[in-house]
Order: structure tokens, then C-alpha cells, then sequence
């Protein structure tokens, strides 16, 4: 596994990457990076060519000139500007949280290139708008602290505020958030982007909940019973909605399956890539 | 602890901080950066106002005027500039390899300002002129291997040819220099920078024949298994220093404040507020690792 740093649309940007061969792109949340998919690259690169790149003024990508506004049209352009760069045609993507909502926007333009989706723990794709903005609001309570002061210790209650078992936080994502929070810029984008969010109105022709019926690829979903953001029974109805889609629960587990129970999570996501049967992991929520 | 980015003597210069009271600048060594003392800035700022700065060229400080040849007189002007800027007057400085002669040459240029030093496992400082180019040449070879392919593994494997145990090597720093490494230019700055360490013309910065010149009190620890330095070499710095203490680390190799933090921290804090410490060369080897608690 190594990281890269390139130039997409005049802005610089960070990503991880590991393995070749079919491209699997993952695509963390609000308020964090790349990092949060450090127990899954190097796994998954043994057959896939996995993509995670930090998104649109997050991490070590610059925010360009995202200054207002719902993030998810520029984000998706910088997003696929990236996998033109890198000469990625069809792909299978994975999102966690908002980067969830995120995939399946870009599934939803890049129709004849997304071949499967992979949506973890994800309000804002399956949230209704009151319910939603709860969970926004008490993100944004959580990520600000952080962003304000991102001394090891805030930054480290932060994510275990949203983690099952808080010893399981990655303390190497933490190392790097001292320092990706204070670059020049960070914190504004932060911001910018929160309110973008929960202006309700501008962003309402992004939602997906209401269109989740319109997703054809194979789906799988990842959810944590524990998951404060987002109730499980929320992952239900959204699997429900869509034609071709399969749950998987996990238990003991918030708001971050990739990083709680990281060899399920990647075994579960093998399988589903190679088109394996789901079953063993349907039934059960752990192990 | 946390970061600041700030522009220092015209270089934007990243810096890790924490805690109050009497100031203690830590300073990484060659090719790495100031991730590397993550296991000691909290715990020494309980006693400690700690600074561990990215140096000249490293980590995610720029590199300013410096063009190639001896990195040195670079380096240590961008230090003093930092402690400046920062409000420090009189402090103490903690040099690991080649940061340790840096807190030298520090100290050589601002006297009254540097209250005390500890030296960690220095071959710059203490090395003949021979040794250290072997070192050095050592030392610049694991680092480009690492360097031309910064994957996690590589990165990995460079620091594990010089820890005494691997296991030892916290991943956070390994993922640091993922990213680290990864950056446009970062290869091409360390080639300049150990190829000036590795200039005849660095030969005016060696400070192992004018050890005798320290005027504080200085402690050195070093790792009794660290290949890029020489015990004996560290006892004849030491004897020929006036006030000074010398700390072996058994188990250990050119990393001790990562390798074995718990005790690198004790006798750090030991030595800074004047408590006994028990010298290898009274002691015997490695006596005061002994007596204090393991992790």
C-alpha cells in the first residue's frame, strides 16, 4: 500500500492505493480521509485495484474552489476527474456515510461505469430529511470539537464517541488528523461543507433516499447495529427499495464496520465483488 | 499534542507542541521527521513546554534558500528562528543522530540560551570522520529505500534495520511516512541533504573533536545495539564533557526514545530536573535502563 499525490483540475490530491486489476474506489465520510480505510487496502489489494482517495477538501486534497453550496456536485466532478486521470473505466464503489451518498450519485451519472455499489452505515443516503438533519447536527457537534482543537486526545474521544469498543480507534488515523486538520484551509472547508449540508433546501436534488429504487447494480449494504448516526431498521427499508440489494448487520459495531470488524468487512466485500454467495453472511451478524 | 504550521525564517515549518513550563525543544534526526517522538511529547509535557519541530527539508518544513552542500548552518539558524518565534529564551534541546549535532551546533552559536542537552544515539556527534562517512553512507542507502518506493512495507522495513525489535515501530509513524514520502521533491531533498552531509566541505560542522566545549549539563543515551554508532566512541564524548551523563540502552537500537519511550521518558525527566541518575561508567552498562520500570 502506498499514497500518491497528483493534480486533478488544478487541485492537489491525496490517495492511497494497493493491488490491480478490477477497480474497487472507496470513498470515506464527512470530517475524515483516506486513512479510515487502512485495515482494507492492503486486503483487498490482493484482488482488486483499490482506490481511496481523499475527497474534496478533506484530508491532504485541497478544496479547489469549493467555497459554498451543497459539496456533492464538485465533490463528484474532482471525484471522477481523479479516475479518468488514473484511467479507471467501470468500477465498483464502495462509500462509508456520506461517502455512501456520494457513490451513488456517481453511479447515477456514470451509469454505464459503476458496476456495483457498496453503501456502509450511511444516513444521509437513507435518512428523511427531519431525521437526517438530527444526525448532521450531531456530527457536526462531534467533528467541530475536533476541528477546532485537534489536540490527540479531542480528536481520539471524537471517533470513539462512534466506535463500539473505543480501544479499537486507529490511533494512526488520529496522528494524521493533527496535522491534516491544520493545513491551511482545512478548517474553513470543514465548515463550508457542514453548511452545505444542512441547508436543506439547496441540497434537497441530491438526496437519494427517495431514489434509491433507481439503483440497478448489485448493492450491498454494511451496517453497524450500534450506529448511533443511523438506525438499523433505516438499512432495512433502503435494502428493501432497491432491486438487487443484500444486507449484511454487523453487531457490536457503530459507525465504522470497515475499521470495527475489518477481516469480516473485507471477506464480505470479496465475496460480493466475486459475486460469491452471501448467505453465511446474511444470516448472522458477526463472524 | 498538536500541530501548528507557521512560517519561520521564511520557511513554512510544521511543529508538534504541548504542555508548560521550562521549554524543551526535541529535534529529530536525518531522514525522518518530528512524528518520530509521538511516544514522548505528551509525557514529557506533564513536566515539560515541548516543541518537536519538522527540521529544514523534512517532514512538512520547506527547504527556503538551501540549494545543496552542507544542510547544517541551514538547519540550525531555521531552529533558533523556531525557538524564537515560539517565545522560547533559555531552553533545552533533545537531538536525535544527526539532531543531536544540530542541538550542538545550537548550542555553540546561541551559548547562554541552551540550558541543557541530551543526546540520543549520535554517530554525526561522535564518530570519527571515517565512521560517520560509512554511517552516513549507511544511513542515506536505507533511507532511499524507503524513499524511492514509499509503500507501507518499505517504509517498514528501513526502520525495522535499525530498531533492536520491529515490533517496536509504532504504525502511525509508518503511515505518516506514507504520506510523508509520498510528496513531489521529497526524494530529490534527502539526496541533496546526505549528500552535503557526506561533503568535505561539512567537515567545518563536526563537533566530535570539540566536545570539550560544551558548557551544560548534557546527557547521552544510547542504544547498545544501534548500528549507526560506536559505544566507546559515546564515552570518549562524554569524558571529555564536563557535566555529563551516559545512559546505554540494552535492547536497543538507533531509536531509543521510540524503542523503549517509557524509559527514554523517565531518565529524560529525571535528568532535566537534577535528579541522580546512575552513569554507565560507574555503574556499569545499561545500569540505570535497569533500575527504571519497564513498559
Amino acid at each position: 500500500m502506498r499514497a500518491h499525490f497528483t493534480t486533478v483540475n488544478g487541485i492537489r490530491t491525496r490517495y492511497h492505493t494497493e493491488g490491480s486489476g478490477y477497480p474497487l474506489v472507496l470513498i470515506h465520510g464527512v470530517g475524515i480521509s483516506s486513512e479510515s480505510w487502512l485495515r482494507n487496502v492492503d486486503e483487498l489489494g490482493k484482488d482488486f485495484w483499490v482506490i481511496a482517495p481523499d475527497c474534496l477538501g478533506q484530508g491532504f486534497t485541497e478544496p479547489g474552489d469549493y467555497k459554498s453550496g451543497p459539496p456533492q456536485p464538485p465533490t463528484i466532478k474532482h471525484l471522477i476527474g481523479l479516475l479518468d486521470q488514473l484511467g479507471v473505466d467501470k468500477f465498483a464503489i464502495a462509500g462509508s456515510s456520506f461517502g455512501a451518498m456520494i457513490s451513488i450519485l456517481t453511479c447515477f451519472q456514470l451509469p454505464k461505469r459503476v458496476e456495483k455499489l457498496i453503501l456502509v452505515s450511511s444516513g444521509s443516503s437513507t435518512l428523511p430529511e427531519v431525521e437526517l438533519e438530527k444526525s448532521l447536527k450531531e456530527s457536526y457537534a462531534n467533528g467541530a470539537k475536533a476541528y477546532h482543537n485537534p489536540t490527540f486526545e479531542v480528536c481520539l474521544k471524537r471517533l470513539q464517541n462512534v466506535f463500539y469498543n473505543p480501544d479499537d480507534v486507529p490511533r494512526e488515523v488520529i496522528l494524521m488528523q493533527l496535522t491534516s486538520y491544520r493545513l491551511p484551509g482545512v478548517l474553513d472547508a470543514y465548515e463550508t461543507r457542514m453548511k452545505g449540508l444542512m441547508d436543506f433546501d439547496a441540497v434537497r436534488p441530491y438526496r437519494t433516499a427517495e431514489r434509491l429504487h433507481e439503483i440497478k447494480v448489485p448493492t450491498l449494504l454494511m451496517w453497524g447495529l450500534n450506529d448511533p448516526r443511523v438506525i438499523f431498521a433505516r438499512a432495512q427499508e433502503a435494502a428493501a427499495k432497491i432491486e438487487r440489494a443484500t444486507l449484511v448487520a454487523f453487531d457490536k459495531c457503530k459507525h465504522f464496520p470497515h475499521m470495527e470488524h475489518p477481516a469480516r468487512f473485507n471477506r464480505i466485500v470479496r465475496k460480493f465483488l466475486k459475486g460469491e454467495s452471501m448467505e453465511d453472511e446474511t444470516r448472522r451478524a458477526a463472524e | 499534542m498538536r500541530v501548528k504550521f507557521a512560517e519561520v525564517g521564511g520557511i513554512p515549518t510544521r511543529y508538534y507542541y504541548e504542555g508548560s513550563g521550562a521549554p524543551l525543544m526535541l529535534v529529530h534526526g536525518a531522514g525522518v521527521s518530528g512524528d518520530s517522538w509521538l511516544r514522548n511529547i505528551d509525557e514529557l509535557a506533564r513536566d515539560f513546554s515541548i516543541v518537536a519541530l519538522d527540521t529544514m527539508g523534512h517532514g512538512f518544513t520547506g527547504t527556503g534558500a538551501y540549494t545543496g552542500g552542507p544542510p547544517h548552518a541551514y538547519m540550525v539558524d531555521h531552529l533558533i528562528a523556531l525557538a524564537n518565534h515560539v517565545g522560547f529564551d533559555k531552553f533545552s534541546l533533545a537531538g536525535s543522530s544527526f539532531g543531536a549535532m544540530l542541538s550542538i551546533l545550537t548550542h555553540f552559536k546561541i551559548k547562554d540560551r541552551v540550558e541543557k542537552l541530551i543526546l540520543i544515539s549520535s554517530g554525526s556527534s561522535t564518530l570519527s570522520e571515517e565512521e560517520h562517512l560509512k554511517s552516513v553512507q549507511n544511513a542515506y542507502k536505507n533511507g532511499m529505500s524507503a524513499m524511492e518506493n514509499p509503500t507501507y512495507e518499505n517504509c517498514r522495513a528501513r526502520l525495522g534495520r535499525i530498531f533492536f525489535d520491529p515490533s517496536k515501530i509504532p504504525e502511525e509513524l509508518l503511515w505518516m511516512q506514507v504520506t510523508l514520502y509520498a510528496r513531489p521533491g521529497v526524494k530529490d531533498n534527502y539526496e541533496k541533504r546526505m549528500k552535503g552531509m557526506m561533503d568535505p566541505a561539512a567537515k567545518k560542522f563536526r563537533v566530535a573533536e570539540r566536545m570539550h566545549e560544551i558548557t551544560v549539563p548534557t546527557l547521552l543515551v544510547w542504544g547498545l545495539n544501534d548500528p549507526r554508532v560506536i559505544y566507546g566512541r559515546a564515552v570518549e564524548a562524554a569524558n571529555q564533557i564536563k557535566q555529563s551523563t551516559l545512559v546505554g540502552f540494552p535492547e536497543c537500537g538507533h531509536e531509543p526514545h521510540i524503542e523503549h519511550w517509557q524509559r527514554f521518558n523517565t531518565v529524560a525527566r529525571k535528568f532535566l530536573k537534577d535528579e541522580q541518575i546512575k552513569d554507565d561508567r560507574q555503574f556499569g552498562q545499561g545500569a540505570e535502563f535497569g533500575a527504571i520500570a519497564a513498559e
